[in-house]
């Protein structure tokens, strides 16, 4: 009783620590980390691709498990080049629901490619997803932070797809895992003729 | 736990807003220099991932980064590049650093050397406290810096540099410690994924800097 007194004060006296003011928050790494780090999960086109890229990353397995997650932010990086440079590229928003399309059905059906060729796909879709994400960021409150989180959070997301991979090793199996590229599928082509 | 609370409250006593002061700061403030900007940090944090891939031989690659620093300064203090603004070169050097380790290629010293020489030297030009060496552009702190002594500005720089290399070497050796006791092979996976998010923000915040100028 006496230990979780003491926790709780602990608690307490750290969730109440005053800082300082911060008048000119715009200009250091809180004005648009958190709109960046939320930007690739209020995009459902974009989230579940990435999530996807995870999943396929764990069905390939090594190397391309942890090939792709790294891969594809720096293909991404590029695009975003190209999109914070204003150059444009057509019709963005339908690749990435073709994107969604492909990597559920290569999730559903397990389709193992060499490394190669899965770079290869997953890099061209890359392009699109941070052409969509560069163009937005010169708009941006802190265009800085804005980059650093949705970079942050596109990592986060392939992760927690190797991650959700990992868990069908035990229960239900890797069924539910082809259910989930099915739903994947199914949300590119809403977006595509949507 | 009680001592643990009594030192948590003595560290986080309120202090007076910072808004507008009246200093350019002292050696305290200083400390927090190489966190301020995402072109200082994020060269250090790759070649702090460098370092630990390439153990221990990277490791020699910090006395060439902390001698290129004081270097730095030092031309800063006699007048010599003050007109310099490094910010893009570090961008630059932050994609180089991450990209070679994001690839894990085995590297040999003298690279390792002169990309933390590289690293430093920039690094030390920017941790110069006056408006010209490309950070801080803001018209007062131009004004308070002129009135600083040259002697005060050093000693208010020589603090980021004893940061910029304590936090070099926390990463790397915090990662290569837990690297050894774990054992874990995910960890060279990790350290990869790390240099590759590095790499990638780094490839965008180059592309944002050079849009703007």
């Amino acid at each position: 009783m006496r230990l979780i007194k003491q926790i709780l004060a602990l608690v307490v006296s750290t969730v109440f620590i005053t800082g300082n003011a911060e008048a000119h928050t715009a200009v250091t790494l809180s004005g648009g980390l958190w709109n960046g780090f939320a930007h690739p999960f209020t995009g459902l086109d974009h989230m579940v691709a990435m999530v996807a890229v995870g999943l396929w990353g764990y069905l390939l397995g090594n190397p391309s498990k942890w090939v792709l997650p790294v891969f594809f932010p720096l293909v991404m990086a590029l695009g975003g080049v190209i999109g914070v440079l204003g150059i444009p590229l057509p019709h963005v928003e339908a690749a990435v629901a073709i994107s969604d399309i492909v990597l559920g059905v290569l999730v559903s059906t397990a389709t193992r490619l060499p490394p190669a060729l899965a770079c290869l796909i997953v890099g061209i879709f890359a392009v699109f997803h941070g052409h969509a994400h560069g163009t937005e960021i010169p708009g941006a409150a802190d265009p800085v932070s804005y980059a650093l989180g949705f970079v942050l959070a596109t990592g986060g997301l392939h992760l927690s797809g190797i991650f959700f991979g990992t868990l069908s090793n035990g229960g239900i199996g890797q069924s539910w895992l082809r259910i989930v590229g099915v739903i994947i599928a199914i949300t590119g082509i809403i977006f595509l003729v949507g | 736990m009680t001592r643990l609370l009594l030192f948590i409250s003595i560290i986080c006593i309120p202090v007076a807003a910072f808004a507008h002061n009246s200093s350019i700061g002292d050696f305290q403030w200083s400390i927090f220099d190489p966190f301020d900007e995402a072109a200082q940090i994020l060269p250090l944090l790759a070649l702090a991932l460098l370092m630990q891939q390439n153990f221990p031989t990277g490791a020699a690659g910090l006395h060439g980064y902390w001698i290129a620093c004081i270097a730095g300064i030092g031309a800063a203090y006699i007048g010599i590049m003050t007109k310099f603004y490094p910010e893009k070169l570090l961008m630059i050097l932050a994609i180089l650093s991450g990209f070679i380790a994001t690839t894990a290629i085995p590297l040999p010293r003298y690279v390792l050397i002169v990309l933390n020489v590289g690293c430093g030297l920039l690094s030390g030009f920017r941790f110069w406290p006056i408006p010209y060496s490309g950070h801080d552009l803001m018209l007062d702190y131009l004004l308070i810096a002129e009135h600083e002594t040259k002697e005060n500005l050093l000693f208010i720089a020589l603090g980021s540099v004893i940061v910029s290399n304590g936090l070099i070497l926390s990463v790397a050796f915090s990662v290569e410690l837990m690297s050894r006791i774990t054992n874990w092979p995910w960890i060279s996976v990790a350290v990869r994924i790390a240099a590759s998010w590095i790499t990638a923000i780094s490839i965008l915040l180059a592309a944002l800097s050079f849009r703007t100028s």
